[in-house]
């Protein structure tokens, strides 16, 4: 078995450790002036710079990679889950559920997702919770349709039907023979999604759909901070840099993932 | 439409006289350095193709042919990791296997290809004119050459996309491909193998025919003896690369010297084949499952060698009422919807199929493919439900129905290992503790001659014939009223396929069991089946006795199939 | 042909009536749209009558039919944020969206077509830069080619004043009217933020064409090719692209969805005075309503452009009609 994707699962492991307990460990507020303003990175005690109000950019940044992380988790999640449930019943009971099911989905496929997603967090007035769920809405018909089809794909095997022939029927014939084959796919998917999400929740957040300033949300510092690029080019660039570098990492232990799981499966 | 056109290039009329031979390999050795270890694909082969003649590359898979196939066109000097040495020429020009140097204007025009599967082989997204036309020149060639490989409406499939076709005629298409620059050499890698036997009959006579109107050597690669016994002046037997047996086509086949060409020899089943015994050599594992039943004489090994050991020693004596029947099927229809939008037209694949298996007998359901012979059989598992007819399965002589399907690998469950997969249907269908269990798991494959130690070993980790026996022992660890084999031999090399045979007769013998057999190959049915039923376009077209295979078919199809199997 | 045309038009037709339908709900139960006119201190009588004048006391389906009259009728509201009607709003910015849309369809395809045979390091730099999200590329892009270097303009659509052409579009009015100048001019303006929300799409299309022509090159049909003679670049020409492109112009037509809303993020950066900036202005205005119009708008096009993309894709492909 090829070795785990190791080196950006422990970068990964930094990462989320300093966004959980990071803001703790800091001296500073994420939302309370610290400073003086505009310190460009490498300043005295401010290892990042600080933005227009004097805020810490560093304490802000992992702030937001909390928060951020967390609205990932949560929308991966609950669509993993919900689409794994509701994908595989359709999938092997077939019938009225499925087919119900899939014309749910294909709509929520032929539509723009982020841009639905924008509609509705707007519908629903703009705080994270609001994107949160936004992006659970347009998230979820993926998942049921991968693993509805993947279900479908490998019912339709030869060796269900000869487990079906066997006499395992039921729940213990999903469990035993269907399933199996079709969780590395969804983990799969879910890995690599996580960071898609962050990008999202991140320009949900910059268009104005998050918490309102002075929230530490990377999308809004981005935002917000555009009007001081030509002077202080850190305050807009290092949000976004921090939302690419948390995308990156997920998408290569993604990545790595899938080696792994495929080289196992081979 | 042949023999007309004398004017054109690659006819006999004209055709300079080739002084030189088609192909000639000398000491060829290939090695793939991207496995570790290495892999000795091919280990110092010497043979020669004279211009106009058929060689015939035997041997089972892994021998080696297929690579050789490719090296002799050119089709390894873009694999990275390939080395080789020895001497290659084709059509008087000396060639490096590996370099791309010098095949330029000798692959495609003075040697080309067959290959075994026509569908992947030929490019979805173009029509066949856009192909054809791109090696013949021009529109009007396009059509003569169709016409040549006996397409009926040329200017029809000119226009068609290759899924438009049947896989004969996309066969027909690749060989006008093939053929249409005048070739030197032609390779057919096993170009039947995906076809229907009377399909497989009808493109074999047509590569014969066109053969000796071009003049044009073919270096024949199958694994089939009879297909290399009708089509080939000279045969080289291939094993593990290497070149263990050559002569004429007819001397090495029917009078073999080496030990490996004798176990091959043996181990093909023709219609004349006698059944009352265990076909080919006699096979270490299958002698160990004779020995398992208790009912096997002390000098088995001698016996089989000598062609003194018939089934009839294993049968069980039955204390059980005799007659009745296992299965009765009458008047069972079955049609499917053929797509389309708006309900759609439906295909009828079964019409009135009557079919009875009496009680510890066996019967053999022989059809090609899109005959309905496997919807029957999928019928019958329970798979598929009957439009309209009657069946039944008298269950009380064992536990329900139980099927070994085609592809067995496909049929374990890939993360489940074989005492899992075993336990499972015991769980299913008895009650016993888990040491009964543990003890039948065991028992069940020793019947297959399995090492029980297999049970921990997933499918992954087995050979295709081992697969098949776990198949197999699945199947009957709980012993069936009614066993259903799905092409079980197809998919194996012939010395694998010969003891799965002797291994489903022992079962039949030894247990007891009604058998139903759906198979293409009608000498493999007869070896197992006490009455063969023909199925054609969903109708059962004739039935007759095993014993009497080829004197009693009287109907027409089933002349066809007995004609195309070659002897 | 003709029943796969017919049926891709249809579910076109129950795609697009859902889209209305979530977009009318979000318009009428997202945010209140009484408070959003009036204010947050009006009197009870008056967010009364407001509520009759806007229908919001009619059953659920009358308002339903109401709002797809006014939308036949391209009535659409008063924009809280400009005050100015909303359709008049969207007149003047669609050709500016529609101009960086095609900018970025077009860059995407350059992407994908020349990053396709890459490999290497090389390869590697772009795929970790696919995964930065838009606004960090465009941020990025402003400091390096206007900050740093001084090469190319960020902000707004051209130098000059709006185009006099009929399309709206300043590259091609410009070139219409012959005025060079203007139309170089505006597509100096148009690269940068069509780069930078390109990039995303065609490193997606860039995979998808490098898995694809791996598989084709390694499939029997290749090999068939080759066997027949045709030479290696022959091969990847006739055979290979062939059936890649399919999949991978079916993806662009998907890609468009991520474009758009990177095009959002991409217009407020570069000032573009487009539908992204309007509906930014919208979400910072809580104006709910023109918010889930101009989601309609980009939400058909979508659709629309998709429906198309799978029409003409099985006008060329026999495999796609075939499914």
């Amino acid at each position: 078995m090829r070795s785990w994707p190791r080196v950006p699962l422990i970068l990964i492991g930094a990462v989320v450790l300093a966004a959980l307990i990071g803001p703790l460990l800091s001296p500073y507020s994420s939302i309370v002036p610290s400073g003086a303003s505009h310190l460009p990175p490498f300043s005295a005690g401010h290892p990042l710079g600080t933005d227009e109000l004097g805020l810490d950019i560093a304490t802000r940044l992992l702030a937001g990679a909390r928060t951020s992380l967390l609205a990932a988790a949560v929308v991966t999640v609950i669509s993993a889950i919900g689409g794994l449930l509701l994908g595989t019943l359709a999938g092997f009971t077939g019938g009225f559920l499925d087919t119900v099911l899939m014309r749910v989905t294909d709509l929520f496929l032929a539509l723009p997702a982020t841009i639905v997603a924008m509609a509705v967090a707007a519908g629903l007035g703009p705080s994270m919770t609001s994107s949160m769920i936004a992006i659970t809405v347009v998230w979820w018909p993926l998942y049921a349709r991968l693993v509805r089809g993947e279900v479908r794909r490998v019912a339709g095997s030869l060796h269900v039907e000869a487990a079906r022939m066997s006499g395992t029927r039921g729940w213990r014939l999903v469990l035993r023979h269907v399933l199996p084959s079709v969780l590395p796919t969804v983990a799969i998917t879910a890995s690599l999604d996580i960071g898609g999400v962050i990008v999202t929740v991140a320009a949900l957040s910059f268009v104005g759909l998050g918490a309102p300033a002075p929230a530490p949300e990377l999308g809004l510092m981005a935002s917000a901070g555009l009007q001081y690029v030509v002077n202080s080019w850190w305050i807009p660039v290092l949000p976004g840099l921090a939302v690419g570098l948390l995308s990156l990492l997920f998408t290569y232990a993604g990545d790595g993932l899938r080696a792994a799981l495929r080289h196992r499966g081979a | 439409m042949t023999g007309t056109n004398a004017d054109r290039p690659g006819t006999a009329g004209n055709r300079p006289h080739r002084d030189h031979p088609a192909l000639e390999i000398a000491g060829l050795s290939i090695r793939y350095t991207s496995r570790t270890p290495a892999v000795l694909a091919v280990d110092d082969v010497t043979l020669t193709v004279a211009a106009g003649q058929c060689l015939g590359l035997v041997g089972e898979s892994g021998s080696g042919k297929s690579t050789i196939g490719l090296a002799v066109q050119g089709l390894l000097t873009r694999e990275p990791q390939v080395e080789a040495s020895g001497t290659v020429v084709v059509d008087g020009t000396g060639l490096d296997v590996t370099a791309e140097a010098g095949w330029a204007g000798v692959r495609g025009h003075r040697v080309t290809t067959v290959f075994q599967d026509p569908m992947a082989s030929l490019d979805p997204t173009m029509t066949v004119g856009r192909m054809l036309t791109r090696v013949t020149g021009s529109r009007e060639e396009s059509l003569r050459w169709l016409g040549d490989v006996e397409i009926r409406e040329p200017a029809t499939v000119l226009r068609a996309y290759p899924h438009q076709l049947s896989g004969g005629m996309r066969q027909r298409v690749m060989i006008a491909l093939a053929l249409a620059r005048g070739p030197a050499l032609l390779v057919a890698d096993e170009p039947t193998t995906a076809l229907d036997v009377s399909v497989q009959a009808q493109i074999l006579r047509l590569l014969t025919r066109e053969r000796e109107r071009l003049g044009c050597g073919v270096l024949f690669i199958t694994h089939d003896l009879g297909v290399a016994r009708a089509m080939c002046d000279e045969v080289a037997v291939l094993r593990h690369g290497r070149v263990v047996e050559s002569g004429t086509a007819g001397g090495v086949l029917s009078e073999p010297e080496g030990a490996y060409t004798k176990k091959l020899v043996a181990s093909r089943i023709t219609v004349i084949t006698d059944r009352e015994r265990p076909v080919g050599l006699p096979e270490p594992t299958v002698i160990a499952a004779m020995r398992e039943t208790g009912r096997a004489p002390e000098d088995l090994g001698e016996r089989w060698e000598g062609g003194s050991l018939s089934w009839a020693e294993f049968e069980k004596e039955r204390t059980e009422v005799q007659g009745g029947h296992t299965l009765e099927l009458a008047g069972v229809t079955k049609s499917f919807r053929s797509g389309g939008l708006f309900g759609g037209a439906r295909k009828q694949v079964l019409t009135g199929i009557d079919l009875r298996i009496e009680r510890h007998r066996s019967v053999a359901l022989v059809g090609e493919s899109g005959s309905g012979k496997s919807t029957i059989l999928r019928i019958v598992a329970g798979l598929e439900t009957a439009d309209a007819g009657d069946v039944y399965v008298d269950r009380t002589q064992g536990s329900g129905v139980q099927v070994v399907f085609q592809d067995a690998g496909a049929s374990l469950t890939p993360w489940r290992t074989v005492g899992q997969l075993l336990t499972e249907r015991l769980d299913n269908a008895t009650d016993l503790d888990r040491e009964q269990k543990r003890s039948r798991v065991r028992e069940a494959l020793e019947r297959v001659a399995l090492d029980p130690a297999l049970a921990d070993a997933r499918p992954g980790q087995l050979s295709g014939g081992q697969k098949q026996r776990v198949a197999i022992a699945r199947a009957v660890v709980v012993p069936p009223a009614l066993l259903l084999c799905d092409e079980p031999t197809s998919a194996l090399d012939v010395s694998v396929a010969s003891s799965v045979l002797n291994l489903l007769n022992l079962l039949r013998y030894d247990l007891g069991l009604s058998l139903l057999f759906v198979t293409h190959d009608l000498a493999a049915a007869r070896i197992v089946a006490d009455r063969v039923d023909v199925i054609s376009a969903g109708r059962i077209v004739e039935r007759v006795p095993a014993a009497s295979l080829s004197g009693a078919m009287t109907s027409d199809y089933g002349r066809r199939l007995l004609d195309a199997v070659l002897a | 042909m003709l029943r796969f045309t017919v049926r891709r038009i249809g579910s076109l037709i129950v795609v697009l009536f859902a889209l209305l339908v979530l977009v009318f709900l979000i318009s009428r139960y997202g945010g209140d749209p009484v408070r959003g006119y009036l204010g947050a201190n009006a009197s009870a009588d008056a967010v009364a009558a407001m509520r009759t004048r806007l229908g919001l006391d009619q059953p659920i389906g009358v308002q339903f039919l109401d709002y797809l009259d006014r939308l036949v009728h391209l009535d659409l509201g008063t924009s809280l944020a400009t005050r100015r009607p909303v359709a008049d709003e969207l007149a003047q910015r669609i050709p500016a969206t529609a101009e960086l849309a095609l900018g970025t369809m077009l860059f995407s395809v350059l992407i994908g077509l020349g990053l396709a045979r890459v490999s290497g390091t090389l390869r590697f730099l772009f795929y970790t830069a696919a995964s930065a999200p838009s606004f960090l590329l465009a941020t990025g892009g402003v400091l390096v080619f206007f900050v740093q270097l001084h090469w190319l303009p960020v902000s707004g659509r051209t130098s000059y004043g709006p185009s006099t052409g009929l399309s709206g579009m300043y590259v091609l009015d410009g070139l219409l009217t012959g005025n060079l100048p203007y139309a170089l001019d505006a597509l100096w303006h148009l690269i940068l933020p069509a780069f930078a929300a390109a990039l995303g799409p065609g490193i997606a299309l860039a995979r998808m064409l490098a898995d694809g022509l791996d598989t084709s090159l390694r499939s029997a049909y290749a090999r068939t090719a080759r066997s027949l003679g045709e030479s290696e670049p022959a091969v990847l020409r006739r055979h290979g692209l062939r059936n890649a492109a399919s999949p991978a112009l079916s993806l662009l037509g998907v890609q468009l969805g991520m474009m758009l809303s990177s095009l959002v993020v991409v217009e407020q950066i570069f000032s573009w005075n487009g539908l992204g900036q309007f509906l930014v202005h919208a979400i910072g205005g809580a104006d709910t309503a023109t918010v889930a119009t101009i989601s309609l708008l980009l939400g058909a096009v979508y659709v629309v452009v998709n429906a198309l993309v799978d029409i003409a894709l099985a006008l060329v492909d026999p495999r796609i009609r075939l499914n």
